[in-house]
């Protein structure tokens, strides 16, 4: 179990650091077996178309030899000579080739190659290779009177086919392998797109988009059935998940209506005449409670509202920098008066695809809780820059900052660090920030600002823009 | 003050009709869209609370019927609905102001007032604005105390003008963000906090009178008695 885990750890580490390949791809490997096999089939089918003509050539050319050295060998011995040369001036191809040697091996007639020594001279067909350089196949036999008579016939032919049927194979395999290499980067590369666009769409609902479904080309191929299955995983998941934030909202706003009674009835008590002071006292102290309460509810039903808003209602290039001397003129006299030095570092101009409106909401959240949590003396920075990877806006302060451990939480709903605990406010700034972040398909980050926190907002859009 | 509340949910219905009882309105309820629009034809009303989401006829399409008839009577908008772009609707529907529910009877209490003191006072050619010892000039964008005239900031000169318009009446944050301001989010206490201590330190110098007074959990005032 661990080591299979361990393996697929690298495989996904080889797939991420490298992309996918398309020689890593099952059509591409695929279409390599089957051009591996096809070439195989091939040799195999030449190999025997061969074979079997060069079995019937060598019998007739061996019937023809047999047939020619018996019609010699029944000449009389006064007459062979003669017979011989007859035969080679008729022989204007020069397909056949004889010879007439002594009983010592001189040559006495015929232009055929000569028999190698030791050579059996027992009518068996044999290869020789002629003073021409042809190949020759030979019938000997040795005659009543102990001369020896040489019949061959040319089998350049049989050479010829050998030279035919290679040169057939090595083009048609070269074919293949081209035709079988190109057809499987095509095939993979179709795969691939689709693959990228299943990526894409998975790396949406990781982001938390459970909305986005996996592409269907519609050919109801295995990555389609592939691609049908998830998409039925994520409905249930999206489902389960407005299950839940349903019964969030619901608790929300079933509650406000019954709160909102009690505060008024809390209110319309304090105003009876001559109300004891502690009475008094208790009932202020009662509503205020009443009134935080209300503000929270009021607050998550807004990300719900955030959360729940079409992304391109009112996306539209926004001007971030003027948005950043907006927040500084705002914030300033609250800066000052908590003793902190608040400042803007505007670099370029930058304009973003965005809600203005939503967008100043989440600047603000930021600098709000900035200034709360810096020491007084402390400076706070808001800041626009535009480094490769897309512009971003940023507020950092050097209060206490958030632990690693926490960073993702704060983003929650309710969610207030320990040493939040002292500040007042709903607990759910970040919550909208990070709420109205991934309405626009921005990113948000939190650093270390060493100290203090350093809140990013990534303004290149994970999606394009309308 | 005569108050018209059209709202189909009786508890909401019966909070604002009870706050504004006790302050001594006249409030008359319509629990539907039609029952309302004939109501607010029909007889004068000084405000109308106006439900956004109404069975017969929706809230938008109410207001926009009354002032397709020449109705001005100022329209509180009254919805659940807290998005910006709901807000502005409401407001290009012909509502003059909007309150999101969960809402406290304060704070609705304190938006009737507003509108119906802009309906009754709106002189024209109106120069400056006199709130017991304390004159605004409308012209100058100076605030003067006694004999004492101090140079407000841009923002400050708004929230003064916002306040001293609407003298005697207690102004949430919400409502002060969004007047002055013109933005629709909760900007938390502190901030609007500071904007009124600069104020103050300009307007409340030692010895004198206090001007601003601030009431925990609900808002701001200035007092316009003498």
């Amino acid at each position: 179990m661990g080591g299979t885990r361990a393996r697929l750890d690298r495989l996904a580490s080889h797939l991420t650091t490298d992309g996918l390949r398309a020689w890593r791809s099952t059509p591409f490997r695929l279409t390599l077996i089957y051009g591996t096999a096809f070439i195989v089939a091939i040799i195999v089918l030449l190999g025997a178309v061969y074979g079997q003509t060069a079995d019937f050539l060598i019998r007739r050319v061996d019937g023809i030899t047999r047939a020619e050295s018996s019609r010699l060998a029944a000449l009389r011995p006064e007459d062979l000579p003669a017979a011989i040369r007859l035969s080679i001036a008729n022989d204007h191809l020069r397909l056949n080739s004889y010879g007439l040697f002594s009983r010592d091996g001189q040559r006495i007639e015929g232009d055929g190659p000569e028999l190698p020594a030791g050579t059996p001279r027992d009518q068996t067909p044999r290869e020789l290779v002629d003073h021409d350089g042809r190949s020759v196949r030979v019938i000997a036999r040795v005659l009543p009177w102990g001369e020896v008579l040489l019949v061959g016939r040319d089998t350049t032919q049989l050479v010829e086919l050998r030279r035919v049927l290679l040169n057939s194979l090595l083009w048609s395999g070269g074919a293949i392998a081209v035709v079988g290499f190109t057809a499987g980067v095509l095939l993979s590369r179709r795969s691939l797109r689709r693959l990228a666009q299943l990526e894409a769409a998975s790396s949406a609902v990781v982001r938390g988009d459970l909305r986005t479904r996996m592409p269907l080309a519609g050919s109801g191929d295995e990555l389609d059935l592939f691609a049908l299955a998830i998409n039925r995983a994520l409905e249930e998941v999206e489902q389960l998940m407005l299950d839940i934030k349903g019964v969030a909202d619901a608790a929300a706003h079933d509650l406000r209506t019954p709160l909102t009674r009690v505060r008024a009835a809390l209110h319309r008590v304090s105003h009876v005449p001559d109300l004891p002071a502690v009475a008094a006292d208790e009932l202020d102290q009662a509503i205020e409670q009443l009134d935080g309460l209300l503000e929270r509810f009021r607050a998550l039903l807004r990300i719900s509202e955030i959360e729940a808003q079409d992304r391109c209602a009112a996306i539209m290039p926004v001007g971030v920098s003027s948005l950043v001397e907006q927040a500084l003129e705002l914030y300033a006299p609250l800066a000052e008066e908590a003793g902190v030095t608040l400042v803007a570092q505007i670099g370029a101009p930058v304009t973003a695809e965005a809600d203005g409106r939503l967008l100043f909401e989440a600047l603000a959240n930021l600098v709000d809780n900035a200034i709360k949590f810096s020491p007084p003396g402390g400076r706070v920075e808001i800041g626009l820059r535009t480094p490769p990877d897309g512009p971003e806006l940023y507020v950092r302060d050097q209060g206490p900052g958030i632990r690693l451990e926490d960073r993702q939480h704060v983003l929650k709903r309710f969610h207030r660090g320990a040493h939040h605990a002292a500040a007042e406010g709903s607990g759910l700034g970040l919550s909208i920030v990070g709420a109205i972040v991934r309405l626009h398909g921005f990113s948000l980050q939190l650093d270390d600002a060493h100290p203090g926190l350093e809140v990013r907002i990534g303004l290149a859009a994970a999606w394009p823009s309308p | 003050m005569r108050v018209l509340t059209i709202e189909d949910d009786r508890a909401t219905a019966s909070v604002i009709a009870d706050e504004l009882t006790v302050h001594g309105h006249e409030v008359t309820v319509a629990t539907t869209g039609r029952d309302g629009l004939a109501l607010a034809l029909s007889e004068p009303f000084d405000v109308i609370t106006l439900d956004r989401m109404l069975p017969e006829l929706d809230g938008l399409s109410l207001v926009r019927t009354l002032r397709e008839r020449s109705v001005s009577t100022p329209v509180l908008m009254i919805s659940a609905l807290s998005d910006v772009d709901e807000r502005i609707n409401g407001l290009r529907a012909g509502g003059d102001d909007y309150l999101i529910k969960p809402f406290s009877p304060d704070e609705m209490l304190a938006r009737i007032e507003v509108l119906h003191r802009r309906q009754a006072v709106a002189p024209p050619n109106q120069t400056e604005l006199r709130v017991g010892d304390l004159v605004i000039d409308l012209i100058g964008r100076t605030a003067r105390r006694g004999d004492r005239v101090e140079k407000l900031r841009e923002t400050e000169f708004k929230l003064l003008e916002f306040l001293a318009r609407n003298a005697g009446q207690v102004l949430s944050r919400r409502m002060i963000f969004e007047h002055v301001w013109g933005y629709f989010f909760d900007p938390g206490d502190n901030l609007i906090n500071v904007y009124i201590s600069a104020l103050r330190k300009k307007l409340e110098l030692p010895g004198e009178r206090p001007l601003i007074e601030t009431l925990r959990g609900k808002g701001y005032r200035i007092d316009g008695r003498d």
